[in-house]
């Protein structure tokens, strides 16, 4: 028997992608990898040097092609079916490929095709089944409990354990990539996070920590690493994420999802957008549940007059009342940031007093200069919808 | 993931209230409580009538706030209320900018429009899209999540969707069939 119908009699007793690396592995000499299309392993005759789910160390050419790494020929043959690129088949040597290899990997490569077409569609079914559950588990579709614990245990989940979650959203950058990557990543640093991709979301929810504050702490590690990686891969992409509260029962993550919305759509309304918790929310809580016309209303009657003096006459104190809060009144760090003596700043925050009629060190006077700015700022973002 | 949506054509609404009927019809709802409404309302100085029911947001605000868990979502993105759980709090009904969810003093619960969703699973529209004469009421599946698009057309007298995102296209026409326009 050649080594292609031996090739095609695997694949007709089903074995998968590992075995049929290795086969060809034993019979051309050479190691064998498939890769996705973004270079991630899915098999690999030499698992050692290449683990599954680990990325290629060198750079696959796109529509194929030869390369040398650490002093071996590789070749890299794409496994397409029209336009769609499913993968690719690397075959990795030492010195030159023998010309066997060459010779016969366009017909290797239809049948790992064929195989690498069969092997996804049975994940998609499983990637299906798993999103119909995490569906149901974030939209309360479970009678008990029970019913919903015995159907995590079915995915190797422990939903007897409180869980925390976390939507993070792409803002700018790739979706498709995103989704592939993002997950992978995750998975890397969490393999027990149960992960839901929405188009240019994925939800992530992780086992809580017992210790006061360590989940909240390990939520923003996944999300500043996610961060870190992805800008590796994706130069120029941005991230924002929203974490809902934490609750003792999973029968309450629901909640939590629809918390975590909430709290990503207002940091996206945030100048620098990144990870915002629920309970970290504050007015800005209150502040969003109304209309577009009452902020800008409340923001006028507020902040107009300050607003009106700047444009008059070319001064900019309502920056130097946001960098007040932003800096949490402290005068020497708003004096850095604006090369100023910080008594020039108490002088401007008097003068803002001043054209307000109000007294800027009253604390309830300060709140509602808060609520102004951050009201004047929901307003904006919402009218350019 | 799918999500069902109602779809309007304001410009094609005359007001008629089948919808409102043909809902009432369907599900024997108490006499002062509609779970559609036709509601007039002024766009650009021009005045619609605009029918309205629950929209099964993509983040629902009853169900958020619901203490007995008496509302879930099924994966069509139909949101779904359980009257066996429901403790009549009326907080659902106090949340939803749009009032979908409607107190029933008789039943001491709260109630709200259902999509249909018993005729959905045969295959039929809801009673109020299948009874609408002029087309201006419909319904369409959102394969993913279209962001703010589906709002393009947003009457500015209804509550903002950018907190909810509910499920409700509208199309608005510029030469559509006018039936009757007011104003």
């Amino acid at each position: 028997m050649d080594s292609l119908s031996g090739l095609m009699d695997l694949i007709i007793k089903g074995s998968n992608l590992d075995g049929l690396v290795r086969y060809l592995e034993a019979q051309y000499g050479a190691v064998f990898i498939i890769a996705n299309p973004w270079g991630r392993v899915l098999a690999a005759s030499d698992q050692a040097s290449f683990p599954g789910g680990s990325y290629l160390p060198f750079k696959l050419p796109v529509g194929g092609g030869e390369g040398v790494f650490q002093g071996e020929t590789y070749l890299a043959w794409p496994l397409q079916s029209g336009a769609i690129n499913h993968g690719y088949l690397v075959t990795l040597g030492a010195g030159k490929l023998p010309p066997r290899v060459v010779e016969n990997l366009d017909q290797v490569g239809k049948l790992f095709l064929l195989a690498l077409a069969r092997e996804q569609a049975v994940l998609a079914t499983e990637r299906r089944y798993r999103a119909d559950f995490i569906y149901d588990l974030l939209y309360n579709n479970f009678e008990s409990k029970e019913a919903l614990v015995a159907r995590g245990q079915l995915w190797g989940w422990d939903l007897n354990r409180p869980h925390a979650l976390m939507v993070v959203e792409l803002l700018a950058g790739p979706g498709e990539q995103f989704r592939e990557l993002a997950g992978a990543m995750v998975l890397e640093e969490q393999p027990q996070a149960i992960l839901l991709p929405r188009e240019r979301q994925l939800v992530i929810i992780i086992p809580s920590l017992e210790e006061k504050g360590a989940t909240a702490r390990r939520m923003q590690g996944i999300f500043n690493g996610l961060q870190q990686k992805l800008s590796r891969y994706l130069p120029g992409m941005r991230l924002a994420g929203g974490v809902g509260l934490f609750y003792p029962s999973t029968t309450d993550l629901y909640l939590s999802f629809q918390e975590a919305k909430i709290a990503l759509e207002i940091g996206k309304l945030r100048r620098e957008p990144g990870l915002v918790f629920f309970a970290g929310l504050g007015v800005e809580r209150l502040l969003y549940q109304l209309t577009p016309q009452q902020l800008e209303d409340y923001y006028q009657q507020t902040l107009g007059r300050l607003e009106d003096f700047d444009r008059e006459n070319g001064t900019s104190y309502l920056e130097v009342l946001e960098k007040f809060f932003q800096y949490n009144g402290d005068f020497q760090a708003i004096a850095r940031h604006f090369y100023l003596h910080p008594n020039t700043l108490r002088y401007r925050l008097q003068k803002i007093g001043e054209i307000l009629e109000v007294d800027v060190h009253s604390l309830e006077t300060q709140l509602d200069l808060l609520a102004a700015l951050k009201a004047g700022l929901l307003a904006r973002h919402r009218s350019r919808g | 993931m799918k999500q069902l949506a109602f779809w309007l054509r304001p410009e094609r609404c005359v007001g008629c209230r089948n919808c409102q009927l043909a809902c009432k019809n369907e599900h024997r709802t108490a006499a002062r409580i509609n779970w559609r409404r036709v509601q007039e309302g002024e766009d650009n100085d021009r005045r619609y009538f605009i029918s309205l029911a629950c929209n099964h947001c993509r983040n629902p605000e009853c169900f958020r706030v619901c203490p007995e868990k008496a509302y879930w979502k099924r994966r069509d993105g139909v949101v779904l209320h359980l009257p066996r759980r429901c403790q009549g709090c009326q907080a659902c009904v106090r949340a939803c900018p749009y009032q979908a969810p409607r107190y029933n003093p008789e039943t001491r619960k709260a109630e709200k429009c259902d999509f249909c969703h018993k005729r959905l699973d045969q295959g039929l529209p809801p009673a109020c899209v299948a009874a609408c004469p002029t087309g201006a009421l419909g319904i369409v599946a959102w394969s993913e999540d279209l962001g703010e698009a589906p709002y393009a057309g947003w009457p500015g007298f209804l509550p903002d969707p950018a907190l909810t995102r509910p499920s409700l296209q509208f199309t608005r026409e510029k030469r559509g069939r006018h039936f009757l326009q007011q104003g």
